[in-house]
């Protein structure tokens, strides 16, 4: 066994060592960028992500050359007519392999074992480092499993990664398992990773290693089965045909998961007795509550039917996500929150009802947008015709419910232009929406929709909101295609006879003179100004404060809303963030934000003012920032 | 076949050293060795001979432990067992076919790191060989002719020297002046060490050269085993007397006749010159040549191994 080991470590010495230093240089990066990094807790929080990358990178290699490379140039028939057993062989291979794998992780566990010391100032116990490292070496033992039975398959290894790819693909979108919260992934992956040192995840650990002891038997079997011209058909390289053949499968098995997923349904979310009303296509679920009598909610269900009903008829949808409704009366009158429903289809709203109070036009206008939203799968939100849904929901309003909503849509419209509008924003939809807020972004985009209805027509017009918003998109790459196969300006000009380019001009030249017409009634509704101070209370803690710019006289309530944001995410989630409320005098003086909050720390927030002149909140914009 | 290139006084054969019995393997449907029963005495220099795809490198990589076999057993000096063990495989020289050496290493390095395998190894000794087979010590493999490629092998299979030395086709894809060269070395080891040597080939005048006892593998199983000798006392062509004669046909067709009733197996008969080659125990063909007019003809060993390995409708 030494013999053959000297041999191996002969043999690989420079590829190995290369690999070694390309460790160590990755994990020196990940060591820098963790201490430069914005929004870090300590060392051990991108650890794990080394050790994803190193294994990706280092295990199938080293099993290549341990294995692969063997049976490739017919050295194992060499070897196995040695005074070896075959076992042997394998046990050789199978040690050197993992211990250099450990090996390479080795050094860089103990740099990030010294960050977390020394630059994080934290007690580093041996507690805590055998939970990280156990974690980790659990993962590496499983993770090298994998690779060192796949190194046997010779040839048909890449197909078989690629298949596993697929199949944890599959597995994850059937069952909704999520790989990070279970086996061997979770022990890297899970949020407690750097900070719980309390309780050590057996269950996943003992997964990992009975998945690795499966695949080490399989290794096994191989290394002692394969022989002669069996070793000889697996080594050889791939035929174009060969490659040709799983190229194809591959891509139809990918094709297959997409079309699988379109099919898939997730069952409706159920509310208990509740009052339904149906139609094809369509379903409404609303939720009793002692709060409002039967019979009310009943007519607000009759209501809701008859309105989407009739958008589901006009934009001629085959079907509607399904509606469902529970009362919460502690939330404001003409406030309503969506929540995103993860293992169910369809909508769940919250909202307050009281029939004396209830403005139906105000509800309507939110939830147009937020089913067109669903049923299109989301895409809206990617696509350049965005501002077109914002710019239905007032047409909408306007088309079925009796009152002057006009007035209010061209002074709200006015106010935003005053505020800035340009042809950029058009086309950076979302950021416009979040500067101004939903309200004003729809009243913004219903000047557009005038500006088209007057220089086509009406029923063209009609036309390109269902093309647009009425087709069903497909939950996959054919969205995509068909995106880029039928783009929106061409789209646009084919139901519309307008130039998109031209109809952009005539739109702000609507906004224009709606602004002038409206210059006077909007001269009074203040504009906000305000501005987030940090006060340092340590190195790296900071307490937050928000305080009111502009302007100096406003008198009533403001309201300022704020969410810490994730990493890498940029969508402002309506119902991750939480609000301040209190007398604009207060806010002037400044308001403290409760806890304290890391240096680093991604933060976005605007102040909020309720305008009774434009029936809406008043934004001073989001703000995304780094708290410094 | 000439008596100077037979070897001289064979050492006379002692305990079977390499024995199978009913091996049986197969790749697929394909029946590749069919109860094949073979066995290598002490001190002897064994031809195993077959056509191509006969099954002899099956065999060799069974009896190395190569592959395993679907029955049968072998018996390593001696002791009965499925697969060598590592201590029978100490014992075995074995040159392959084909010579599949790490290409990065020199010859020296080669034999150091062989021979942490043998204990019995000899590391003078393999110097002396590969000096005495003209190789080149600090030369890497990748580096080496086909030739030397093969007697690197040679040099590795006998530095340890081992009990037994078990060469698969060694010689094939070398040139004429290389085979007769490492064929030399092999004849030259077994006169002087009196190495016991299972040799394979389907080139049968390499097995003639250096063969004192041959098996004849046919369709997976051994359809002679023993000396060259008796091998040419059982197989023999008969030639009618006066075969132009227009009768002649009939006159063969009444000696085929004859022979079979006698117990012969005929091999092959060829109508044209009016002759049979025919296979019988040495008694037998004693008892039936008294008083027959037909006339004897002495085939080499190439003529009885295309007899006994070729479809009949071959011509010899």
């Amino acid at each position: 066994m030494i013999g053959l080991a000297r041999k191996e470590l002969r043999h690989h010495a420079l590829p190995l060592a290369l690999m070694v230093t390309g460790m160590s240089l990755l994990a020196l990066l990940f060591f820098y960028i963790t201490y430069a990094g914005a929004n870090r807790g300590n060392f051990w929080e991108r650890y794990p992500m080394f050790i994803m990358l190193g294994s990706l990178v280092a295990t199938p290699y080293l099993c290549h050359r341990l294995v692969s490379l063997e049976y490739a140039t017919k050295t194992q028939l060499f070897l196995y007519s040695l005074p070896l057993r075959p076992a042997t062989i394998f046990a050789t291979k199978w040690f050197l392999s993992l211990a250099f794998l450990f090996g390479c992780f080795l050094p860089s566990f103990l740099l990030f074992a010294w960050g977390v010391a020394w630059i994080d100032r934290m007690d580093v116990t041996w507690r805590q480092l055998l939970f990280v490292g156990g974690r980790c070496a659990v993962f590496v033992i499983g993770f090298h499993a994998l690779n060192f039975a796949f190194a046997f398959l010779g040839r048909y290894r890449l197909a078989a990664y690629g298949f596993t790819a697929l199949a944890m693909l599959l597995v994850s979108n059937h069952w909704d398992l999520d790989h990070n919260q279970n086996g061997p992934f979770s022990l890297l992956f899970h949020p407690r990773f750097a900070f719980d040192f309390a309780e050590f995840p057996w269950q996943d650990a003992l997964a990992t290693l009975a998945g690795a002891l499966v695949f080490n038997l399989i290794s096994l079997g191989m290394a002692l089965t394969r022989e002669g011209s069996v070793a000889s058909m697996v080594a050889i390289k791939m035929t174009h045909r060969e490659k040709v053949f799983f190229t194809a499968i591959f891509i139809s098995t990918v094709l297959s998961i997409m079309l699988f997923e379109e099919k898939r349904t997730r069952p409706p979310y159920q509310i208990e007795d509740a009052i339904v009303r149906e139609s094809a296509g369509l379903s409404i679920h609303i939720g009793r509550t002692t709060s409002v009598a039967p019979g009310d909610l009943e007519q607000l269900a009759d209501w809701l039917h008859t309105e989407i009903s009739a958008l589901q008829s006009f934009l001629g949808m085959p079907f509607v996500p399904r509606i469902n409704i529970t009362i919460r009366q502690d939330l404001d009158p003409d406030k309503f929150e969506k929540a995103y429903l993860v293992g169910s289809e369809g909508l769940l709203v919250k909202l307050a009802y009281q029939p004396d109070t209830w403005r139906p036009e105000r509800f309507l206008q939110w939830l147009v947008p937020e089913i067109l939203e669903d049923y299109s799968n989301y895409r809206v939100y990617r696509e350049p015709s965005f501002w077109l849904l914002d710019g239905f929901a007032p047409w909408w309003v306007q088309h079925r419910l009796e009152g002057d909503w006009e007035t209010l849509f061209e002074k709200r419209a006015a106010y935003a232009y005053a505020l800035g509008v340009t042809q950029a924003d058009v086309d950076g939809w979302i950021h416009f929406r979040e500067r101004l807020g939903v309200d004003l972004a729809q009243a913004i985009a219903y000047q557009g929709v005038q500006a088209l209805v007057q220089r086509s027509s009406t029923q063209q017009v009609e036309a390109l909101f269902q093309k647009r918003l009425g087709l069903y998109p497909e939950r996959d790459v054919r969205a995509f295609i068909r995106e880029q196969a039928h783009p929106f300006p061409s789209v646009f000009q084919d139901h519309t006879e307008v130039d998109y380019a031209a109809f952009r001009t005539l739109w702000f030249q609507r906004l224009q003179e709606t602004h002038a017409r409206r210059l006077e009634s909007i001269a009074a509704i203040p504009r906000l100004e305000a501005e987030m101070e940090v006060v340092t209370l340590s190195e790296k803690t900071r307490r937050l404060r928000f305080m009111l710019q502009q302007p100096q006289t406003l008198e009533g309530r403001l309201r300022f809303y704020y969410l810490r944001l994730p990493r890498y995410e940029w969508l402002i989630d309506p119902n991750e963030r939480q609000v301040i409320e209190v007398p604009t005098s207060q806010a002037l003086t400044g308001v403290d934000i409760g806890g304290t909050f890391s240096k680093h720390t991604r933060f976005a927030w605007t102040a909020a003012f309720y305008s009774e002149e434009l029936q809406c909140e008043l934004l001073s914009g989001w703000h995304r920032t780094e708290v410094p | 076949m000439t008596s100077e290139t037979r070897p001289q006084t064979p050492p006379k054969p002692r305990r079977t050293l390499l024995a199978t019995k009913g091996l049986v393997k197969s790749f697929g449907n394909f029946q590749v060795l069919r109860k094949l029963d073979l066995s290598v005495r002490e001190g002897q220099v064994y031809g195993f001979l077959g056509r191509n795809g006969a099954g002899k490198t099956t065999t060799i990589q069974i009896l190395m432990g190569i592959q395993r076999p679907d029955h049968g057993s072998i018996a390593y000096f001696g002791e009965q067992r499925r697969a060598p063990r590592v201590s029978d495989k100490q014992h075995i020289g074995y040159v392959s076919q084909e010579q599949f050496f790490y290409p990065w290493m020199s010859c020296r390095n080669l034999g150091q790191f062989v021979s942490r395998f043998y204990p019995n190894w000899d590391m003078a000794y393999f110097a002396r060989l590969l000096d005495l087979f003209s190789l080149p010590s600090k030369r890497k493999v990748v580096n080496l002719s086909q030739g030397m490629r093969v007697k690197l092998a040679l040099a590795l299979a006998l530095a340890h020297r081992p009990k037994i030395l078990i060469l698969d086709e060694p010689t094939a894809g070398l040139d004429p002046a290389a085979r007769r060269e490492f064929l030399d070395i092999v004849n030259d080891q077994a006169e002087r060490d009196h190495r016991t040597t299972l040799f394979s080939s389907h080139i049968v005048e390499e097995v003639e050269r250096i063969a004192d006892r041959v098996g004849i593998l046919r369709e997976g199983s051994l359809c002679f085993q023993g000396s060259p000798e008796q091998l040419a006392l059982e197989v023999r062509q008969i030639v009618l007397p006066d075969p132009l004669r227009p009768d002649a046909a009939q006159r063969l067709k009444a000696l085929r006749r004859d022979a079979g009733h006698a117990g012969f197996h005929v091999l092959h008969e060829n109508a044209r010159n009016g002759s049979l080659v025919m296979r019988a125990q040495p008694d037998q063909w004693q008892q039936w040549l008294q008083g027959r007019s037909e006339t004897q003809v002495k085939l080499s060993l190439e003529d009885i191994f295309l007899a006994l390995t070729v479809d009949r409708g071959l011509r010899l």
